[in-house]
């Protein structure tokens, strides 16, 4: 087993408010959404599809992070609750953390798995959806 | 996008309607743009193979999108994803095509909800499943 590459600095961030993001819904939003994953169902021009959570409202793919981490980057995967339809002309505040750091040797040599868990509420403040996604790092 | 699905057409083991796609090269690239995952291993190859990967993949989230699609289709407008669960497991090239698959595991009421739990995963053309996951929908009734 490598030495762990978990720092005090990175424990630290644990369970504390990593950044808030806000999204405006927009028609030209949904609509490159949409087209980008060839969905072609009407419904998505004035709603918000559940796999925007999953993509556009998931952090980008390069995240920046508060400490040194591995170079090398792969998505897990994750999981979604979804308790709301978010709607065209809603404005969507995502509140993130780091929940959890793991560690393995694998295929790729040894692994930091980053799992982080964000909330979605609207303007009104109820709470659209939840999630817990896990980044590799190697 | 056709009929309405309904809570009493669904028995344990029912067959989600499966869903084919190909995602090419330029689906990545607009999918890169729209998602702001811009990570390069999903478009520069050289950055991809000194990742230690086969070549440029799929992102996991567009996955994550066909695996969503698959059941948006299938519970109609009136139906409501409540929640999914995806595991990223193998990689998958674009140039290739991707089925998004599912089947009914459970049904029951819950706090006056009808609910359908379901596994549903991609499969690449060996018909391994690349992304795995659950999902838990609520349908309407027809009652």
């Amino acid at each position: 087993m490598t030495e762990s590459v978990v720092t005090e600095d990175m424990k630290g961030w644990l369970n504390k408010e990593l950044n808030r993001v806000e999204f405006d819904v927009e028609k030209v939003l949904l609509r490159r959404y949409a087209e980008a994953i060839e969905d072609p169902n009407p419904r998505w021009k004035e709603a918000v599809p559940p796999n925007m959570f999953t993509a556009i409202f998931a952090e980008g793919g390069l995240v920046e992070y508060p400490f040194e981490t591995p170079p090398k980057l792969l998505d897990g995967g994750g999981e979604w609750e979804f308790f709301k339809e978010a709607r065209l002309g809603d404005t969507l505040t995502g509140v993130r953390k780091f929940v959890e750091y793991k560690e393995k040797e694998g295929k790729l040599g040894h692994m930091l798995f980053i799992i982080r868990e964000t909330e979605w509420t609207n303007q009104k403040g109820e709470l659209v959806a939840k999630n817990r996604s896990t980044s590799i790092l190697y | 996008m056709s009929d309405q699905l309904y809570y009493e057409d669904v028995v344990e083991g029912t067959e989600i309607t499966p869903l084919i796609k190909n995602p090419t090269p330029m689906q990545l690239v607009k999918f890169a743009g729209a998602s702001e995952d811009f990570n390069p291993i999903h478009y520069d190859k050289e950055k991809a193979l000194s990742d230690g990967l086969p070549g440029t993949i799929v992102h996991g989230r567009l996955k994550n999108a066909f695996l969503i699609q698959v059941l948006t289709d299938w519970i109609g407008n009136e139906g409501f994803l409540k929640k999914i669960v995806i595991q990223h497991r193998g990689m998958d090239l674009p140039g290739h095509p991707i089925v998004s698959r599912g089947t009914v595991t459970r049904k029951y009421v819950e706090n006056g909800e009808n609910l359908i739990e379901c596994e549903v995963w991609t499969e690449n053309e060996k018909g391994e499943k690349t992304a795995p996951g659950t999902a838990l929908v609520r349908l309407p009734s027809r009652g």
